[in-house]
């Protein structure tokens, strides 16, 4: 039974590859890792160690899991797209009070935004974005993001806000950079 | 729900016009659509003019569309789209501008921008238009600039070693970094107050990046031919590894006598690959080719390497050899292995059953 399992994991997988692969979208697996890799090294360089005095004003924001836990390889792939859009917005507002390394901070936004024009060439199959756009997790997604962003704008972007947020943006990167690894 | 109208202003530049839109809600406080970076805009315009027809072309919040006839009005409007969910927005109001003169320095722009990249080492080239006294100024913008709301202008940075040059190429490997895509343009100058920007140039790094020829280096052992490859710009840099996930495709064939036999292919991941059962007192030649499966890209095939096999010892040879060795152990063993047992069957036969009787007179 758990051979027969594995083989029809192994099928989709395998179906859902050639997919991708026959609209010249092949290095995008690859690349994927590569940006989740320097996203996290870049996060991490572009500021210092968390500030003691933040950790009163820590809130949960609670992740949804499931929305990267799907069987289908194809529905994870969007999903991570539309992460990475929204970490790339939260990053473009006003960055002045945090006061992090420009360069990183420049280059982790430029590599979130190549993989995210990237993948948005690659078109998906309709069906599979359909399924997508009604997924219940996908609005849990929006949220999530959606009360970071109110976070910091009640916080008005000061220091505290932003540290918390790369703290968070952190956790879930860390997240995808599990679930790619297992695909 | 519906995506409004955004908002477009424009202004007329040098042969051409520069479109700038806002996002629909922009001064709205609670909004419908939050990540308006998200909006793909669609900007359709034509020629104020009889037969004028509709062009589409899909542009960045702040852009510039070039190649329009000088002196003409056009007439532009813009919607906001977001294609992943299939939703279409609605068409900003009309608005219309008439372009300008073509500038009198035209002359003065580098044109023909082309890049050429090779193992990482990025090169951009243009052509000058004949004036001898002019300064290049080679600027490049992080390609994400493009896709927020706001000018990005003023964020142009100077390629460095490629300010106030007078060749007409620059090295700019070194703003490059793989994760990432940029856009490139050089500026010209004449004296103090002529100035001119060329067209951008898009640079994906590793979809535009050359994949360079291996080294290889041939070795034998036995009958085996080892064939070690040295990775593309070197066993140091390991950028080109860890991007394209590099595999090697190995052509080898035998040279006898003049005549060249059928080639042989292999393909491996590893830098090192083996050919099994080389005959003796040929010519073996060698040539490979790295290439990327993911981005569908491949080197060219390395110089030819050969080698020749030694003359190898013939079997008849061989199996005498390994005939007299035999023969000579099985006498070294069996030679004593016999002795012993004549010695052994004569004590017994001596103890057990001796040839000699006592008198009959002593019993």
């Amino acid at each position: 039974i758990m051979n027969a399992f594995g083989l029809i994991q192994i099928g989709l997988i395998l179906s859902s590859t050639t997919i991708i692969s026959s609209l010249q979208c092949n290095h995008l697996p690859l690349q994927q890792r590569k940006v989740i890799e320097n996203s996290l090294r870049l996060l991490d360089k572009m500021g210092k160690e968390f500030p003691q005095q933040c950790l009163r004003e820590k809130m949960p924001f609670r992740f949804p899991t499931q929305v990267l836990q799907s069987r289908q390889k194809e529905t994870v792939g969007l999903a991570i797209e539309e992460i990475f859009q929204h970490i790339f917005y939260i990053f473009s507002k006003n960055l002045t009070l945090a006061a992090w390394d420009r360069t990183a901070l420049d280059q982790f936004q430029n590599t979130l935004y190549l993989q995210i024009e990237q993948l948005e060439a690659c078109v998906i199959e309709m069906h599979t974005q359909r399924c997508w756009s009604k997924e219940v997790s996908r609005l849990k997604l929006k949220k999530y993001f959606q009360k970071i962003d109110c976070f910091l704008k009640d916080k008005q972007h000061d220091l505290c806000s932003w540290e918390i947020s790369r703290a968070e943006m952190r956790r879930c990167l860390q997240l995808i950079d599990k679930v790619t690894r297992k695909l | 729900a519906q995506i409004g109208p955004p908002g477009l202003e424009l202004q007329p530049t040098n042969g051409g016009v520069k479109v700038m839109v806002s996002p629909p809600e922009a001064n709205q406080r609670k909004k419908m659509w939050i990540n308006d970076l998200s909006f793909k805009y669609n900007l359709v315009f034509w020629e104020n003019s009889s037969h004028a027809q509709l062009q589409s072309k899909r542009v960045f919040p702040v852009d510039t569309i070039d190649d329009l006839a000088p002196d003409s009005t056009y007439c532009f409007k813009v919607q906001a789209n977001l294609p992943r969910e299939g939703k279409e927005g609605l068409f900003s109001p009309t608005s219309c501008v008439k372009t300008t003169q073509k500038a009198v320095n035209g002359l003065l722009c580098a044109t023909n921008l082309s890049v050429l990249a090779l193992n990482m080492k990025f090169h951009l080239l243009w052509s000058s238009q004949g004036n001898q006294d002019v300064n290049y100024n080679v600027q490049y913008l992080l390609g994400y600039l493009k896709d927020l709301n706001d000018d990005y202008s003023d964020k142009w940075l100077s390629v460095p070693r490629c300010e106030n040059i007078t060749s007409t190429w620059c090295n700019f490997s070194s703003i490059i970094t793989t994760t990432g895509f940029y856009y490139l343009r050089v500026q010209a100058r004449e004296g103090h107050n002529k100035s001119c920007f060329s067209r951008e140039v898009k640079v994906d790094p590793l979809k535009i990046n050359g994949i360079g020829p291996p080294g290889v280096r041939l070795d034998l052992s036995d009958t085996l031919l080892h064939i070690l490859i040295s990775p593309p710009g070197g066993d140091e840099d390991e950028i080109m590894r860890d991007h394209y996930d590099l595999s090697y495709r190995i052509l080898y064939w035998k040279n006898s006598s003049d005549m060249k036999e059928e080639v042989k292919q292999k393909e491996v991941k590893q830098t090192i690959a083996t050919v099994p059962d080389v005959s003796p007192s040929s010519l073996y030649c060698v040539q490979v080719q790295a290439f990327s499966e993911n981005y569908n890209k491949s080197s060219a095939y390395s110089q030819q390497q050969c080698i020749h096999t030694p003359a190898g010892t013939p079997l008849g040879l061989i199996i005498f050899g390994i005939f007299m060795g035999a023969l000579l152990v099985v006498l070294l063993v069996a030679t004593p292995l016999v002795f012993v047992f004549y010695q052994a069957y004569n004590k017994i036969k001596y103890v057990f059953f001796p040839s000699c009787q006592p008198p009959l007179n002593i019993e």
